[in-house]
């Protein structure tokens, strides 16, 4: 099962509303994986796993992992491109 | 949301007094009003006005949308009652976008959310941010000339989408 981690500053709003729309997306797709939101200190914790973060905020490149942004998610413009990008990684994960 | 305080002092879903409208001024004139309103009516603690400016430096809120707004917000330790906060402004205002590298957005609505329990209220804040891309719905709001007009536009806005907002 694939990992995404739904990133923002605190952890408060915008994560949820991501989340909750990456969710859907995967619903509507028929796609599965694991969806998990968190603040950007989570991301330097020594237990960091996922295969994709998508993040509302700019996220350090060392990290590793595949970084989306999630403004699009949060404000719908560009989401569609967006969903057919994360669905398409997860596509290629899969292999 | 799960708030249902019978002690609430209003029944509409955004009181006037979480509504600043026409606020002058720039970005931390606009945030200090909005937080200020959100204390004195008891939705925060005493810690959440600085607390807000402080994430907007970090974390800036702006959102490109539609209808151009920034989303400030904090932590839920500085935050006692859920609820909606709403601005607008004089004159457009130069918020940071979210997430971005300094690109600047100027906006004439600021959302406020007051956000007690992350998970329960994101169908609230969907809604929020489905606002932000319907100028038609958006417009009342920017057109209230009070508090009072503000708070019954932004009530009528978010009435048929967030049943109890708070």
């Amino acid at each position: 099962m694939r990992t995404i981690l739904v990133v923002c500053g605190t952890g408060v709003a915008t994560a949820s509303v991501v989340a909750g729309r990456i969710r859907g997306l995967l619903d509507g797709a028929g796609a599965v994986a694991t969806v998990r939101q968190g603040k950007l200190m989570d991301l330097l914790g020594p237990d960091l796993r996922a295969d994709l973060i998508v993040s509302t905020v700019p996220v350090p490149d060392e990290l590793g992992i595949p970084v989306m942004s999630g403004a699009p998610f949060l404000t719908g413009d560009g989401a569609e491109q967006a969903g057919t990008a994360l669905l398409a990684f997860l596509d290629r994960a899969d292999d | 949301m799960t708030d249902r305080d019978a002690s609430a002092p209003a029944s509409r879903i955004i009181p006037a007094e979480l509504c600043a409208a026409r606020v002058p001024g720039r970005r931390v004139d606009v945030l200090r009003v909005l937080a200020r309103r959100a204390l004195d009516s008891g939705y925060t603690r005493p810690s959440f006005p600085r607390a807000v400016l402080a994430r907007e430096l970090d974390w800036p809120t702006g959102l490109a949308t539609v209808v151009p707004s920034a989303l400030p917000h904090t932590d839920t330790a500085h935050v006692l009652r859920a609820g909606l906060a709403v601005a607008t402004t004089a004159e457009p205002v130069e918020f940071l976008t979210m997430g971005g590298r300094g690109e600047v957005v100027r906006v004439s609505l600021v959302l406020m959310p007051l956000v007690t329990d992350p998970e329960g209220q994101t169908a609230a804040i969907t809604a929020v941010l489905d606002l932000l891309s319907d100028r038609e719905r958006a417009a009342p709001l920017l057109e209230a000339a009070d508090d009072e007009a503000l708070s019954v536009a932004a009530s009528a806005a978010f009435a048929s989408h967030v049943p109890g907002i708070r």
